[in-house]
């Protein structure tokens, strides 16, 4: 199941561009967040204004998948207010990087060499992180919630469904720029509920493969889906002609690979401390799971602030603002990291 | 069993829920009540969009003019007097710098089209009614080896500047998420 989850990521990450979503980003979770807080006029960036179906399908196939499977359980209540800000702090990162821990592998296997320092940046997170989880930081403890509380993430991207099909006036659809290339809404939509449905099935999370590396070594299923994704990644750049390899010249890509690494370092440091990078949080908040609902939330006001105050990074570099916000989000975690740490001689005492 | 508490609540569930539906769909009208402009945000933006892009090729259209008469001293002391009504406008540093490429000043255009898509990625846009995507093209392709070979012979911190200029805009026409 982790084999077929990661080979159809990587085949609809390829095709999804093919068909008309960006270059290099037919599948990237910051990059549609980021479509989508503006669709709803959390940024007024006209040209990243689209509610990626993508994203809709994601959650609604987790859902589908955890309802058929008996799997859906609504839980939560975990440090939700540092939850949600490390889901903002998640969007920084990748913004900053400009894409998600899936974009990095769809550049990378397109060609895109800058991404390297972002794959250095990724994989010293996730290293860190663990440091952090072996030192004893923890969110704290999962609780079974009452009632159906892990309903309504779902429900609110039912609406998000309805927005896109019904197109209110409220509502901003870009006609230029990145967000005006989509493929048809119909295929992004059924492409994300088979990923989803996918990854809720199998676990599947391009970080948690990192980590698991770590942790298990090759015996590490996760890490098998990994390189499934990228073997039908490469395979579908080269099929279709997308593979490029070079530094110059690429598709959304920049050149200050210190900032590259430091982005994805955040990205993979609280991807690792919350269980998952952006993708899992919403395959998790499509089965229920109400904290990383939060952190989802945090990822939307995320996407429309890295807009709106010019933290996103671009072809010709990273904005003040977006060096400065990295470092915010480092600050950030390392005082979640002190905050959040039951050291050996308090679990002792318990 | 649910009991008439319950029985209650969903009966207001489904008397809400037909509301909503018959209000969003415009079954129901309340124009009495409307407060806001009926065109909506989106619909309004675009209309400033396009009254914008008109603006723009009209008020600019005598520096084409002298462009396409090849009077290019004329076209750029245009484009000078025109920047000082218009400070900042991206739209006049892409009319310079195609003068400016036009006059051989290849390095000095470079950075000036360069400086107007940073502004304003509608001139790389092919849906846009500024796109220059072609004209963009051509300058990169046309200008990306000798730019190369003139940094190999003379490594002069100008064509390093130039030629790093270049794959910006290389990379902003080859698309991506920005």
């Amino acid at each position: 199941m982790v084999l077929l989850a990661g080979a159809v990521l990587g085949l609809f990450g390829v095709m999804l561009a093919d068909w008309g979503n960006p270059q290099n980003s037919g599948i990237c979770v910051s990059c549609f967040v980021e479509n989508t807080a503006g669709a709803v006029g959390l940024h007024a960036n006209a040209r990243m204004q689209y509610i990626r179906p993508e994203l809709i399908g994601f959650v609604l196939g987790s859902l589908v998948s955890a309802f058929s499977l008996g799997e859906f359980k609504s839980r939560g209540g975990s440090a939700p207010m540092p939850r949600f800000l490390a889901g903002l702090f998640l969007i920084v990162g990748c913004a900053v990087f400009i894409g998600c821990p899936i974009k990095l592998f769809l550049r990378l296997t397109a060609g895109d060499l800058t991404t390297l320092a972002g794959l250095a940046g990724l994989i010293g997170g996730v290293v860190v992180g663990l440091r952090g989880l072996a030192g004893g930081v923890d969110f704290g403890r999962q609780q079974k919630q009452v009632g159906t509380t892990g309903i309504w993430m779902p429900a609110m991207f039912v609406l998000l469904l309805v927005l896109v099909l019904v197109r209110p006036g409220f509502v901003y659809f870009s006609d230029r720029g990145s967000a005006a290339l989509h493929a048809p809404l119909l295929v992004s939509l059924g492409a994300g509920l088979v990923i989803g449905f996918l990854a809720q099935r199998s676990r599947f999370c391009v970080t948690a493969s990192i980590r698991d590396l770590f942790l298990m070594g090759r015996r590490a299923p996760l890490l098998w889906g990994l390189l499934a994704f990228l073997l039908v990644s490469v395979s579908g750049n080269l099929a279709t002609g997308s593979f490029r390899p070079g530094f110059y010249g690429q598709p959304g890509a920049h050149l200050d690979f210190v900032w590259s690494f430091l982005g994805m370092a955040l990205v993979g440091w609280i991807s690792v401390l919350l269980g998952g990078c952006p993708f899992r949080q919403l395959i998790k908040a499509g089965e229920g799971d109400s904290d990383a609902g939060m952190v989802v939330l945090g990822m939307l006001v995320g996407g429309g602030l890295v807009q709106s105050w010019e933290i996103a990074a671009t072809a010709a570099g990273v904005s003040l603002f977006g060096k400065v916000a990295v470092l915010v989000g480092i600050l950030f975690v390392l005082l979640n990291t002190l905050l959040f740490r039951e050291r050996p001689a308090a679990a002792a005492d318990r | 069993m649910r009991d008439r508490f319950d029985k209650i609540c969903l009966l207001a569930i489904v008397v809400t829920l037909i509301a909503i539906v018959a209000f969003a769909s415009g079954f129901v009208r309340s124009d009495k009540n409307r407060v806001g402009d009926e065109r909506g945000p989106a619909v309004e933006r675009a209309i400033q969009e396009q009254v914008r892009a008109n603006f723009l090729l009209e008020t600019f259209e005598p520096v084409e003019q002298l462009k396409e008469k090849r009077e290019y001293a004329a076209a750029l002391l245009k484009v000078q007097e025109l920047e000082k009504s218009y400070p900042g406008e991206p739209h006049l540093q892409i009319l310079r710098g195609s003068i400016l490429v036009e006059q051989g000043a290849l390095t000095e255009g470079i950075a000036r089209y360069a400086a107007a898509v940073r502004v304003n990625g509608d001139y790389v846009d092919a849906n846009s009614r500024l796109n220059r995507r072609t004209e963009i093209t051509r300058l990169v392709e046309d200008s990306l080896p000798g730019i190369k070979s003139s940094l190999e012979a003379d490594p002069n911190p100008t064509y390093k500047k130039a030629l790093k200029t270049l794959y910006y805009l290389q990379s902003r026409l080859a698309g991506g998420c920005e």
